[in-house]
């Protein structure tokens, strides 16, 4: 079961690689806090309640509702859905998304490490890389959001590949950052349409001469 | 008395956001500040009591809290006259004060946490609040360095979570408390340890302004107010600082130290070289002092890596600079608004305007190019010392190499603005001699700790440093 879900996550990652609209990275965001709150349930069932709701509060809640519904809202729908203009062809994308993919695997694999599971490790450091590499190569800040989204999501599986619990507090501190931290993001670029695109491109004013 | 403090700042902070009237705000804000300096003094009388299992103040933490506290004072001050001066609506007075308390707060946290994920959220916290000091002023450029700050922040303070992960698998299943983690510290895998720390070195770098994510400090500084770019440059590289710090303080109890003392060394001296091609560009007296803060902030890592006397050397240069650089910044903005710019080309002849913000200037540009009697120079030749002792010459003639470009670029652009006369710079106000007072007083502060030794001081960060390996056994009296 968890083999199958970490698979769907892996499959969500390429899917990010090649898409072209903003709805699609929208949607594929949902997606991958639907499986990782399907992942956690699986996973850490036998935990303390208050954790277990916490944690599946920040999943369901947060990264599969919340978040993508206040995307949709504030960034998506007066843009039609929003095309994304392709800086790397797809078939680039795609192909280095799959080694990074295969990189990870091979990587976890090689750690053989007790403390980790292999499965999870591997899922996050393709999704840290993943988002890392759509920052990179997308020149537009609504796929870099989707970039940081994707490796809060990596860094989201490494806790679960790690197993290691924080406190209540802790975690609750932490949801409220990550939540905060992409709803003023979210704002912030709604502001800057205001000025210019979206485009990085246009963001070179600060300059030292 | 620390949760007390917490919740009585979330209290403000709301209250502060919802109030109009500029001056009920900026009165709150003292309030606030003034709770801070009860909150430095308890935890002074209180060394090292864990408070509600999650904050324990150190010596160290304490030292920076008090740092913390001064500048907040005066930057508070600074605020209230950038405000007054540019008749700001009371809504962005009211979002500023808001977040200067959560951003004071969230250091504060930084400072007395002893659990690592509660660090973490601080830090993310101090983040928040930052990017809505940088843009106060709601036009395009702080809106661009906002936007890079909130973002490149994120990404960097979340590549420090994956560190704690790392350090979590090397851990097994030790609680994430500082204290108890330092005990099992020697039998961790040293793998995980080294991975993790290259992750929290990186994520944290963009608090502390050093390699890699140094950029969006110094647009940070640029675009934001005078007050908050001093509080940038002191309390917040203190954050960036501790955030590094405590780590390198768990792992410093394993056989990864010396090459942790390698990486800090690399990434400070490449710190100090972007830094130095970067401040001969720049014809922005607040990026100038922003690059300035970078050469510093990588000084100090060059001298952290010498360890033990290097480590007492690297926490007593940042103390200095942080009260030098934010004297500077408060004094840098009176430029501002006297030219109604902060390019090199549009100001000159800045002495006739104003000689006593140009006395400020020359004792501030004194004590940051570390020139006698200055506090840093003690501390810079400390550095060299303790390189020269251990034998790392090629580092001594690099940074000595590096030194020679801030000190060409900070006297030439200085001189040009106080003394040399400019056509293009127009005089648009002139500014009250006693707002000078307290970028003289901070500055004065370095410049007299470079003439008597500053005891109390050392003895602070001497037991601040016990906890390192060699900490403790030797001072710099």
């Amino acid at each position: 079961m968890i083999s199958l879900l970490i698979i769907s996550f892996g499959i969500t990652l390429i899917y990010l690689s090649i898409a072209e609209r903003m709805r699609t990275y929208n949607t594929l965001i949902a997606v991958q806090g639907a499986l990782l709150f399907a992942i956690t349930y699986v996973e850490l069932k036998d935990i303390d309640v208050w954790h277990l709701i916490l944690i599946l509060l920040e999943t369901l809640i947060i990264k599969v509702i919340v978040l993508p519904y206040f995307i949709n809202r504030l960034l998506i729908r007066k843009r039609g859905g929003g095309s994304i203009a392709m800086v790397v062809p797809g078939f680039v994308s795609l192909t280095i998304v799959s080694i990074i993919i295969f990189l990870s695997f091979l990587l976890s694999y090689l750690l053989h490490d007790n403390q980790i599971q292999v499965k999870y490790f591997t899922g996050a450091i393709a999704a840290i890389f993943t988002g890392l590499y759509l920052i990179i190569v997308h020149k537009q800040v609504f796929t870099h959001m989707m970039g940081y989204l994707t490796i809060e999501n990596g860094i989201f599986l490494l806790s679960l590949a790690i197993g290691n619990e924080m406190p209540l507090i802790v975690n609750l501190a932490v949801l409220l950052d990550v939540f905060s931290s992409v709803l003023i993001l979210g704002f912030f670029i709604n502001r800057l349409e205001a000025f210019s695109s979206l485009d990085v491109d246009q963001l070179k004013d600060l300059k030292d001469s | 008395m620390v949760t007390l403090y917490f919740i009585i700042a979330g209290i403000l902070i709301i209250a502060l956001f919802f109030i109009q009237r500029a001056v009920v705000s900026h009165l709150l804000v003292f309030v606030f500040i003034a709770m801070l300096g009860a909150l430095c003094s308890y935890e002074a009388l209180h060394l090292n009591l864990v408070e509600d299992s999650f904050f324990k103040a150190d010596a160290l933490g304490v030292l920076f809290l008090f740092v913390t506290l001064i500048i907040s004072f005066f930057s508070a001050i600074h605020y209230i006259i950038y405000v007054n001066k540019r008749k700001q609506s009371e809504e962005s007075v009211a979002i500023h004060n808001a977040s200067f308390v959560l951003f004071v707060m969230a250091i504060s946290g930084v400072f007395l946490a002893t659990h690592i994920g509660m660090l973490w959220a601080f830090l993310e916290a101090s983040t928040l609040s930052g990017a809505a000091l940088i843009y106060h002023d709601r036009d395009k450029l702080s809106l661009e360095a906002t936007w890079k700050y909130l973002f490149v922040s994120s990404i960097g303070v979340t590549l420090g979570f994956a560190g704690i992960m790392f350090l979590s698998v090397a851990a097994s299943n030790t609680p994430n408390y500082i204290d108890d983690l330092v005990n099992m510290a020697p039998q961790m895998n040293t793998g995980w340890l080294k991975t993790s720390f290259i992750f929290v070195l990186a994520g944290f770098s963009v608090k502390m302004g050093v390699v890699p994510f140094f950029t969006i400090d110094i647009d940070a500084k640029d675009s934001s107010p005078s007050p908050v770019g001093a509080m940038f440059s002191g309390p917040l590289m203190s954050v960036g600082f501790m955030a590094i710090y405590r780590f390198y303080q768990i792992y410093a109890h394993t056989s990864i130290l010396e090459w942790m003392n390698h990486l800090l060394l690399v990434t400070g001296v490449l710190t100090l070289f972007f830094a130095a091609v970067f401040i001969l560009k720049t014809n922005n007296y607040k990026r100038l002092l922003a690059y300035s803060s970078m050469e510093h902030a990588g000084l100090i890592l060059i001298a952290f890596s010498t360890g033990v006397t290097g480590y007492l050397v690297a926490i007593l240069h940042l103390v200095l600079h942080a009260f030098a650089k934010a004297g500077l910044f408060f004094q840098m903005g009176q430029v501002t608004r006297v030219f109604n710019s902060k390019i090199e080309e549009e100001c000159g002849g800045y002495f006739k305007h104003n000689p006593v913000g140009s006395i400020a200037l020359l004792a501030g540009l004194l004590s940051i190019v570390a020139m006698p009697p200055s506090g840093l120079f003690m501390t810079e030749f400390l550095l060299f010392k303790s390189l020269m002792i251990s034998s790392q010459w090629w580092i001594v003639f690099i940074v000595m190499f590096l030194l020679i470009f801030f000190v060409y670029a900070m006297v030439k652009k200085f001189f040009t603005l106080i003394f040399i006369e400019n056509k293009n710079a127009h005089p648009v106000e002139i500014v009250n001699p006693l707002e000078s007072l307290s970028p003289l007083l901070l500055i004065g502060v370095v410049l007299f700790f470079g003439v008597v030794s500053p005891d109390f001081l050392i003895n602070i960060i001497e037991q601040a440093t016990q906890v390192l390996p060699g900490g403790g056994g030797v001072t710099i009296k």
